[in-house]
This record gives structure tokens, sequence and C-alpha cells, in this order.
């Protein structure tokens, strides 16, 4: 096997995990309980991509934990990386595909850190029903801070889910389409409406 | 669900329904699952009209004693967590500078029910177990009569 310095991006960081234990099911819920990949929402294998991470962050980590092969507080570190690097791809698999992306106005490096930012607020905000935690959150401000660019974007994540995403709209468009809804679910239609006529999504 | 919340164990909680993102913890505490209560100066959220809006950060736990009192609860004086025969009881947990973070309700068999965020609802044996990082302490228990 080559030196980790001399490997290409090609090769499998999978190698050397192979003999790496199958950890139990409940263990990869406990690494990841905040996943809402369902067993449905695999990665295709037969779409040909790329790994969205540069091989040297798995360096880094794996350096760091050089010769610690123990399970690391109840949790295989292959497995965790493994997972989160699948969830990457498949982030970046769903947003190349997505009619977002489509429109040129929107870089591609934005549209990524927009996708790592908020999936990053889900996971960290979920559990939190006081609006403060949501719209306080680092990246919630920094998707903010972005600009009225990262509206389609906003917007197509309403369209699969009704996340608190009223703040920043709301910011960002300017006025509150959504003021007479009391619940979320009519508040992201009013919303998506509201998109739909001012051509940000089909 | 355990490494957000460090004092539950699956001994003392358990998942009652499916990811829900129509109602929050405030509504179910209420006894509803229609509607996201919180006092929001957003659309998407309700609140009782007479009470007042809050900016994100800004909300007071005396807003939403009153919202509870609006719909019968009356204040404890101490945070009591038992079963009393003919009441219900609410827990508001506050956070930070007072500021509530979650509530949730005792059902009739004295185990205590939350909504999660955006997440499932739960039964758990007190509201204890969600004391912690998350949504920080129980301020306040609120009971009101059910006869």
């Amino acid at each position: 096997m080559p030196a980790l310095e001399n490997r290409t991006e090609t090769e499998s960081w999978e190698d050397d995990y192979q003999t790496s234990p199958t950890p139990r099911s409940d263990v990869l819920k406990r690494c990841d309980p905040y996943s809402r990949l369902g067993e449905t929402e695999k990665i295709n294998p037969h779409i040909d991509y790329k790994p969205s991470l540069p091989y040297r962050y798995l360096d880094v980590i794996r350096k760091s934990f050089a010769g610690k092969r123990e399970p690391l507080a109840g949790c295989d570190l292959a497995v965790m990386w493994r997972e989160m690097q699948s969830k990457l791809d498949l982030c970046e698999q769903k947003t190349r595909n997505s009619e977002v992306l489509n429109n040129s106005d929107i870089p591609v490096q934005l549209v990524l850190d927009f996708n790592m930012r908020a999936e990053r607020w889900r996971r960290d905000t979920s559990f939190q029903s006081s609006l403060a935690a949501k719209f306080m959150h680092d990246d919630y401000q920094t998707i903010m801070a972005m600009g009225k660019q990262v509206v389609p974007l906003i917007l197509g994540r309403l369209q699969k889910a009704p996340e608190a995403w009223f703040w920043a709209l709301k910011h960002l468009a300017e006025e509150d389409v959504a003021k007479d809804t009391d619940n979320p679910a009519d508040a992201a239609k009013s919303w998506l409406r509201w998109g739909r006529r001012k051509g940000y999504i089909k | 669900m355990e490494t957000r919340f460090e004092k539950l164990r699956p001994s003392n909680y358990e998942g009652k329904s499916p990811v829900d993102f129509g109602y929050n913890c405030i509504a179910w505490a209420m006894g509803r699952k229609d509607k996201a209560w919180w006092p929001a100066t957003i659309g998407g959220y309700r609140w009782p009209k007479k009470l007042p809006r809050q900016k994100p950060g800004e909300e007071t736990l005396e807003n939403f004693i009153s919202a509870f009192k609006r719909i019968g609860y009356k204040k404890m004086l101490k945070k009591d967590y038992s079963l009393e025969k003919g009441f219900v009881k609410v827990a508001i947990y506050v956070k930070g500078n007072q500021n509530p973070t979650h509530a949730a309700r005792q059902l009739e068999s004295g185990i205590w029910t939350s909504k999660i965020g955006d997440e499932e609802d739960i039964e758990h044996t007190s509201p204890v177990v969600l004391e912690g990082k998350e949504y920080g302490t129980v301020a306040v228990v609120m009971k009101k009569s059910v006869q």
C-alpha cells in the first residue's frame, strides 16, 4: 500500500478499513442520530461522481488517529467518515442534478457552501423549537449574509421540507409574504408561491 | 437523541411519533398539533393576539407563562413533577438569559410528553431528563384542573 502522501485522488481510502468490523446498526445511529438519509436515499451507484472532499482531509484525520483503530467513544472512525463522505457526495449529486443549478447565475462553489451550511444548521437545530437557537446559528447567519443570490437555494430546500427559513427569507426578500400564516407548512407554501411568481423556482 | 440530551437513556424515554414540521413543543404542550406556537415576529407561528410578539432571543418567560394562563394553567410555587389527580401539568424550560426553549406536558399516567423541535414526540419519565445544554433547565411548572 503506498504511503499516504504518495496517494492519488483515485485511490480508495476505504482500502485501509476493509478489515474493520462492521458496527451494529444501533451503534451507527448513535454516531449520527440526526441523519434523515433513509435507506431509500442512498447514492445511486450508477451515477458517476467523484468524492466531494479533497483527499487530504481524510489524511489529516487519519494521521490524527494513527494507530487508534479501536472504536472512538462508541463510534468507529472509519464508519463515521464513510457516512459523512456519503452524505456530502449525495448532497453534491443532488445539487448537481437540481434545477436551481441550471441557473448559471449561481456559482457552483456558493451552492456547495450553502448546502454544507444548511445541512449542518439542520443537524444542529432540528431538536430546537426556539427560534433564537435556529436563527442565530452561525451557519444560518452566514447564509443570510450571502444575500439574495441564495433565495433560489433556500426555496429549493423549502420544496423538500418546511424548515424554518422564514426569517432569512423575510430579510432577503424585504417582505414577509407568510405573515398571515400560523404554521410552518402554510408559511412554506406562501413562500414557494412567491418564489414561483418571482421566477426564483419553477 | 441521547447525544444531544445528556440525561436521556433508552430506559427513560421512548419515541412516539414520526417527524412532523407542522407543530412545535409549545403547541404540543398546549395539547394541539395543528399549529406552531411561538411569539415570533414573522409569519408561520401562532401566538395569542393580546400577547406581545418578540424578536428571536428576546422572548420572555413571562410571555410564555401568560400564554399558558390563557388556556387555564396556573403557575405553581414549586417545581413539583408529581402526578396530581385531576390536574395536568406543563414544565417550561429556559436557557441563557431566561429565554424559553421548550415545554413538556404531563400525561394522565404521570409520564411526560414532549415534541422535540422539528423531530418526533417522545414520552419521558420526568422533565429533568431533557435538561441540559439544549433546553437549559425547567424554570416553571404550571397546572390546570381537568375536571
